[in-house]
């Protein structure tokens, strides 16, 4: 989904990364792997395990695609985002989901990317190839707000399907992220990659949010909302299921 | 646990700031007060007498999130003052006495809920 009047906050278009594209975090101490989520030449999304190790401005990362033979190496990065993604509860495994800003890449770097993306079958603008100049640090804020107001949702709609007692501020703040998920759904470009998953989960999201935009809540359809949660659920890589919250009891 | 809670959320990112509010309404289930200064901040907590959570922004337009914590645990010292940073882990001044917990990521959901916990339904075994 994308507008024209559309906030984008890398300089050129980002694409969705296939199952399978790997990368491989390098620190002057160690090196960690994670799955690439999105890319564009001037910046990429990753999610990794968390091993106790955060990102630093100055690692390289390298990027693997086993599918397409190809390896991109020591690509320098200055970190713009970085979060968890874990649902919330004792998890034995901690994901994160970090965004970052390429710096100073060699023209082969650059060819290699362009070249990455064409075999994902996309085609990239010739004006996206002349040297781009650095985004704006923290210009990723929405990316990072809107998976995080996705998770708020996930987690409300779990707890309303499943009894916990919703009082006039619980669904009022629900129903404003609803509508903030809505509204930021149709002014980032998330998902505009039009791929199947891609437009499966869009239409989840817009229907979880649509029903808990009020309340009482209400499906459109026979098809019962847990199904958009469980597609959610998958996309945060988190159980289907709610944690227990003790906060969750008080209405 | 804190009966009918009271926070107010003092951020000039209004996108930071609107989502940490949702957060902790939906948390607890009582109204979160957003607000985008120190002045605002300190004129709706001397019109509540009393509030019991502070989450406030390191920057701010009018005087630095310190500072307010700071005015704010001179008049009420049972409150308390929860510092957003900009992500690093060992924020500087970490020993502030105003300061009662540090927010690395404002939007990392678990951190906020985590707070609630430890802040709103373990109050007492504090």
């Amino acid at each position: 989904m994308h507008h024209a009047d559309s906030p984008e906050r890398r300089r050129s278009s980002r694409y969705q990364a296939p199952g399978g594209t790997s990368v491989h975090v390098r620190t002057p101490v160690s090196a960690f792997a994670g799955f690439l989520v999105d890319l564009s030449l001037d910046g990429a999304a990753f999610e990794y395990v968390f091993l106790g190790e955060t990102l630093q401005d100055g690692d390289c990362i390298d990027i693997c695609s086993d599918k397409d033979q190809l390896r991109i190496e020591n690509l320098p990065f200055k970190r713009v985002s970085d979060v968890e993604v874990s649902d919330p509860g004792p998890e034995p495994v901690v994901w994160r989901r970090a965004g970052i800003v390429f710096t100073s890449l060699s023209e082969e770097q650059r060819r290699q990317l362009t070249e990455l993306i064409r075999q994902w079958g996309h085609r990239v603008p010739t004006a996206a190839l002349a040297p781009v100049t650095e985004p704006a640090a923290g210009g990723e804020i929405g990316d990072q707000i809107f998976l995080s107001r996705l998770k708020l949702l996930n987690i409300a709609a779990k707890a309303y399907l499943g009894g916990y007692p919703y009082g006039f501020y619980r669904e009022s703040a629900v129903a404003r992220n609803a509508k903030e998920i809505l509204r930021l759904l149709t002014r980032q470009n998330v998902f505009r990659f039009g791929d199947a998953h891609g437009a499966l989960l869009e239409k989840h999201i817009i229907r979880l949010s649509t029903a808990f935009s009020d309340f009482p809540v209400k499906a459109d359809g026979p098809t019962p909302l847990e199904e958009s949660i469980d597609c959610i659920s998958d996309y945060l890589r988190v159980d289907k299921g709610l944690k227990q919250m003790a906060f969750l009891k008080v209405a | 646990m804190i009966e009918n809670v009271k926070i107010i959320v003092i951020s000039p990112e209004a996108l930071i700031r609107d989502f940490v509010v949702d957060v902790l309404e939906f948390s607890v289930n009582r109204n979160v007060v957003g607000v985008d200064s120190a002045a605002e901040a300190l004129a709706r907590i001397d019109a509540e007498g009393k509030v019991d959570i502070v989450v406030c922004a390191e920057e701010l337009p009018d005087m630095p999130g310190r500072s307010l914590l700071a005015r704010v645990k001179r008049k009420h010292p049972q409150s308390i003052g929860v510092l957003l940073t900009s992500g690093a882990d060992d924020p500087a001044g970490a020993a502030d006495s105003s300061v009662d917990a540090y927010l690395n990521s404002p939007t990392d959901t678990r951190a906020l809920f985590d707070l609630v916990q430890r802040f709103v339904v373990d109050a007492e075994k504090r």
